[in-house]
């Protein structure tokens, strides 16, 4: 579907030379924030206040091996929120997937009484505009003592939102005659969900999966309400730019932002094809 | 013979509804939980507080939100109007925009592949750690003003987020600067989903970029494109924006989602919940109404 650039008439290349100049400086501007903190985060401290354009006089690469050490907060090291994100970022995402691929394909494959109703109740609970909840779910979080790494994952088991009507969506457009093959061969529900129809999910899952772990993995409300004690790198970055008010250390807190963000840059370089061609969101008809 | 077969009939119906409860179980469990419970809760706080004798039933908590919201001191008239221009920045101007990103990446501008990697950065990169490179390039000696004070001639020294002049401009800039890479997603997987022969016949028929963009595009893209408007549009007054990473509340940048999601941090539940159910009265025809105009706009093909 991709069209050649070769191939088009003057005036269409005079219009897209002019969006390539919009979209350079946008990027190069989203860009440079990167650049020029990978540069900051080869310095020393007083390097860093002295001259803010200068080059690194020594190349202090040895900055990313003290992160490990130096980027604490209180007493949870670098390492352990990075663990810490990990855990939370795979289990959520887990948990997500596979919660939201059940609701949708039960939704989408199964005529049952309710069922449209199920479908209607996804869309409301996305547009409806429900503003105050939050202190009664923190009450109930920390009152069922949910509050840890484990207990906590219980947030990501709803089966709706905006994953479900994608799923459904992919769902509803696989083709349900190996399905009816199967059952004609004596295959059971559980059987034809998990051998038969999820396979043909995989892809969609895939980038559903890629998206739901770079939201938990950003996330640092959740943690900063629910896991204080045991802090993800997003709350982390968060707290330790909040303790740099009383000691100065950016270069090493540098080094910590940048290696933050590395699992979530290969995850996109390597899936990026998947999630474009795979993310589809339909209408909210109902 | 005929019993047996209709007996096996009844076990497959009856295994195939046990399927269906055991699938849907958690999500079912987790909406009766998480939503009805949880709401349920959130109205009866709204109406409570708490006294040294216990819980006391009272409509105080939203006579104080409505004698409040008047009093410049309490924030919470400045909350309001700092979430509406969240609103606008992200969603009016910015869904649009991410709109059309999406479809210039789509006629491939040179280095499409490229940029589409570059415009998601903001939406896989943490909230966390961009707007801490954000803070730092204009802190007030920050690489910025030191831009500013070589091109003014003047030694510039403004600080972009802790000065009440500037700090909710700074927010929206930031927020309209890095809003549009998730939705670019969504809208460059519909936009490539358009059958490819619709456009080359249009194509043959001269029809010109502007016209595909107005007359096919749009109207092919309209139903995944109101979604993201709906859903912007539902979480309008709880959106609290990056508030938290920048000045948690401070320097008149206090928005609605700040103010309950603050409340809630130091173990304020009822005044909150009030003003919740508040603004889920206000936001619910508001929601509607975007919907039916959004349904009236194009009539949904199915393609």
């Amino acid at each position: 579907m991709e069209e050649n650039f070769k191939r088009k008439s003057t005036k269409e290349k005079i219009v897209l030379w002019i969006v390539f100049g919009i979209f350079a400086v946008y990027a190069i501007s989203l860009l440079i924030p990167f650049v020029w903190a990978f540069f900051s985060s080869l310095k020393t401290d007083d390097e860093y206040y002295g001259k803010v354009f200068s080059w690194p006089k020594d190349w202090l690469f040895s900055n990313y091996v003290n992160a490990f050490s130096q980027f604490k907060v209180g007493n949870v090291t670098f390492a352990e929120m990075f663990v810490n994100s990990v855990w939370l970022a795979v289990g959520g995402t887990l948990v997500s997937v596979m919660v939201t691929s059940m609701t949708a394909y039960t939704v989408a494959k199964y005529e049952f009484f309710g069922s449209k109703f199920l479908y209607k109740l996804a869309i409301f609970l996305m547009v409806i505009p429900v503003v105050g909840n939050l202190p009664a779910t923190y009450r109930l979080i920390v009152t069922a003592g949910l509050d840890n790494p484990i207990g906590i994952l219980v947030l990501w088991t709803g089966g709706f939102g905006m994953n479900f009507i994608i799923l459904h969506g992919a769902y509803k457009s696989v083709s349900w005659t190996y399905a009816e093959a199967a059952f004609m061969d004596g295959a059971s529900d559980s059987r034809v969900y998990w051998s038969i129809m999820l396979p043909q999910a995989v892809p969609v899952l895939v980038s559903v999966g890629v998206l739901s772990f770079i939201g938990v993995w950003n996330d640092y409300q959740t943690p900063f309400l629910y896991l204080k004690k045991t802090p993800t790198l997003a709350l982390g970055i968060y707290q330790f730019d909040l303790m740099q008010q009383y000691r100065s250390n950016i270069p090493v807190y540098y080094c910590g932002v940048l290696m933050s963000i590395v699992p979530v840059l290969l995850l996109y370089c390597f899936m990026q094809k998947t999630i474009l061609t795979n993310t589809v969101a339909g209408g909210l008809k109902g | 013979m005929e019993k047996s077969y209709a007996k096996q009939k009844k076990m497959i119906k009856l295994r195939r509804n046990l399927f269906i409860l055991g699938m849907l179980s958690i999500a079912l469990i987790n909406f009766l939980v998480f939503w009805v419970y949880v709401n349920v809760d959130s109205i009866l706080m709204a109406f409570q507080i708490n006294t040294r004798q216990g819980v006391e039933w009272t409509l105080d908590n939203f006579s104080r939100f409505f004698k409040e919201v008047k009093m410049p001191e309490f924030e919470l008239g400045l909350a309001i109007e700092n979430t509406l221009l969240l609103y606008l920045v992200g969603t009016v101007i910015g869904l649009p925009l991410s709109f059309l990103f999406a479809y210039y990446l789509f006629k491939k501008v040179p280095l499409s592949s490229a940029f589409r990697v570059v415009f998601f950065l903001p939406s896989i990169i943490s909230a966390a750690v961009l707007v801490t490179l954000f803070k730092y390039i204009v802190a007030p000696s920050g690489p910025f003003n030191e831009l500013l004070s070589v091109f003014t001639g003047k030694e510039m020294y403004i600080e972009w987020v802790t000065d009440e002049l500037y700090s909710m401009k700074t927010i929206l800039f930031y927020v309209l600067w890095t809003g549009f890479g998730g939705n670019i997603v969504l809208l460059s997987g519909a936009i490539f989903r358009i059958p490819e022969d619709v456009l080359e016949y249009a194509k043959i028929d001269g029809v010109g970029m502007t016209r595909e963009l107005f007359s096919i595009i749009v109207p092919l893209v309209w139903p995944t494109f109101s979604t993201l408007v709906i859903c912007a549009t539902a979480g309008l007054f709880s959106n609290m924006g990056p508030v938290l990473l920048f000045t948690e509340g401070q320097f008149k940048t206090m928005t609605l989602g700040y103010f309950i999601f603050d409340k809630v941090s130091v173990g304020q539940y009822n005044y909150p919940s009030a003003i919740g159910l508040i603004f889920t009265f206000v936001g619910m025809p508001i929601v509607l109404f975007v919907k039916w105009a959004m349904d009236k706009a194009f009539e949904t093909i199915e393609y």
